[in-house]
């Protein structure tokens, strides 16, 4: 083994002696030991990683990550429905008016519609949205997703944009961009806003559909040019005062 | 799994899993929404994983899964692997000037470093895993992880020499600044 290889391994070596009892460093320490170039060369290295791994540890993570962390993982944490025993007890029942249901829905669906609501509520169930841009006024945050070429609203409900402003962010959905303004009041209320011709697959309807995951209620629709799903924790009954 | 034993692993581990997520996508929104992702897919899949002394490689190979997954793969990666390792040695300035530096520098030097180097090299300098436990994390031979640690080494000490540099001036054009008044 030439220095080359040795320093090639021992590269790969923790700082702190850690990784002294390793079968595969075990020769490059003994000659580590024997060669004062090599161990000047060591411990340089050594320093130099022990420097950068203090310094990456003094990085904290933004408050409020660990109670949206603990926040999403209650929520998911639910058994899932199939567990539950009321679930399995009509569950030979359901089988058969699923079958049902799906024929009858393929027959007046698109194939391929992609749920926006159910992503919607999942991503704001995580607990944490995440916001891009903060602010009370909804008009920068219009201002902010225009910026982004992301989807703008052609009309909020009027009820809620009196509400408290948060903010907004973009995310993906299915490959395209959709938007996200964040408002509050006692409770989050999410705005999801996706371009009608982004989704042609997805069932348009002016008339509000709603939908319930445990605590989280979201009420759909869509108008000329946008899907739009409001979300909540605040139950469906908060949902529809807005529409 | 009960809330106290998910409120213990968040505790232990969501520090690390964040600053591994920021070198990796380089912005914080996008690594508290990795962070939480990752605790999100625990809470539905891992809590099967019958050896909790895993949980740790577990959650880091989950979080490099769906950073993977939520970003688009480029060309670039392969041809970058054909670099050969660099093996200068390390001056006494360059540990010095880390030294210097606060971590939140350190950690931007390290997400500057190419992705397939990034990504050992954030889990040997934020999480002390070994070079074994990283093939582990992330699903690559030995040698690989070795040559990539060495080669990334390589790249980050080149970033963190280039942030020291002081920017250069441009002398004003006088002409330039009468024009202005």
């Amino acid at each position: 083994m030439n220095d080359e290889q040795i320093k090639f391994l021992l590269g790969a070596a923790r700082p702190g002696g850690r990784d002294t009892a390793d079968p595969a460093f075990a020769g490059a320490f003994r000659r580590v030991a024997d060669d004062p170039k090599l161990r000047a060369w060591f411990e340089r290295e050594q320093a130099f990683n022990v420097a950068v791994c203090e310094k990456i540890r003094t990085v904290t993570p933004p408050s409020g990550l660990r109670e949206a962390i603990l926040a999403g993982g209650r929520l998911s944490a639910r058994p899932p429905w199939w567990r539950r025993p009321a679930t399995l007890a009509m569950a030979a029942g359901l089988a058969l008016l699923l079958t049902f249901a799906s024929v009858a829905l393929r027959l007046t669906r698109p194939a391929t519609a992609a749920d926006l609501p159910e992503f919607a509520l999942k991503f704001a169930g995580r607990g944490y949205i995440g916001l891009q841009e903060h602010g009370t006024d909804v008009e920068k945050l219009k201002a902010w997703l225009a910026s982004r070429n992301a989807p703008l609203p052609a009309k909020i409900p009027t009820e809620l944009v009196q509400l408290h402003g948060l903010g907004c962010r973009t995310v993906e959905f299915q490959g395209k961009d959709i938007s996200v303004i964040c408002f509050e009041e006692g409770h989050e209320f999410h705005l999801f806003v996706a371009r009608r011709a982004d989704f042609p697959a997805l069932l348009a309807s002016a008339e509000p559909r709603f939908r319930a995951r445990g605590a989280w209620a979201s009420a759909s629709w869509s108008d000329e040019s946008n899907h739009y799903v409001l979300v909540s924790d605040a139950g469906e009954k908060a949902v529809r005062r807005f529409l | 799994m009960a809330d106290d034993a998910f409120t213990q692993l968040v505790d232990a581990h969501y520090a690390p899993l964040f600053r591994f997520a920021l070198s990796l996508t380089r912005r914080e929104a996008d690594a508290c929404d990795l962070t939480q992702q990752t605790f999100y897919v625990w809470a539905t899949k891992g809590s099967a994983l019958r050896d909790l002394t895993k949980a740790k490689s577990w959650l880091f190979t989950t979080l490099y899964r769906e950073f993977l997954r939520g970003r688009r793969r480029d060309q670039r990666i392969t041809s970058i692997e054909d670099l050969p390792p660099g093996h200068a040695d390390i001056a006494d300035e360059e540990i010095d000037r880390v030294r210097r530096m606060d971590g939140a520098m350190v950690l931007e030097a390290l997400g500057a470093v190419d992705e397939v180097f990034r990504a050992p090299l954030s889990l040997f300098y934020v999480e002390d895993f070994s070079y074994l436990e990283i093939a582990e994390a992330l699903e690559v031979p030995l040698g690989t992880i070795m040559s990539r640690l060495s080669r990334g080494k390589s790249q980050l000490r080149a970033v963190l020499a280039a942030q020291a540099q002081p920017a250069k001036i441009i002398p004003f054009d006088e002409s330039e600044r009468r024009k202005s008044l």
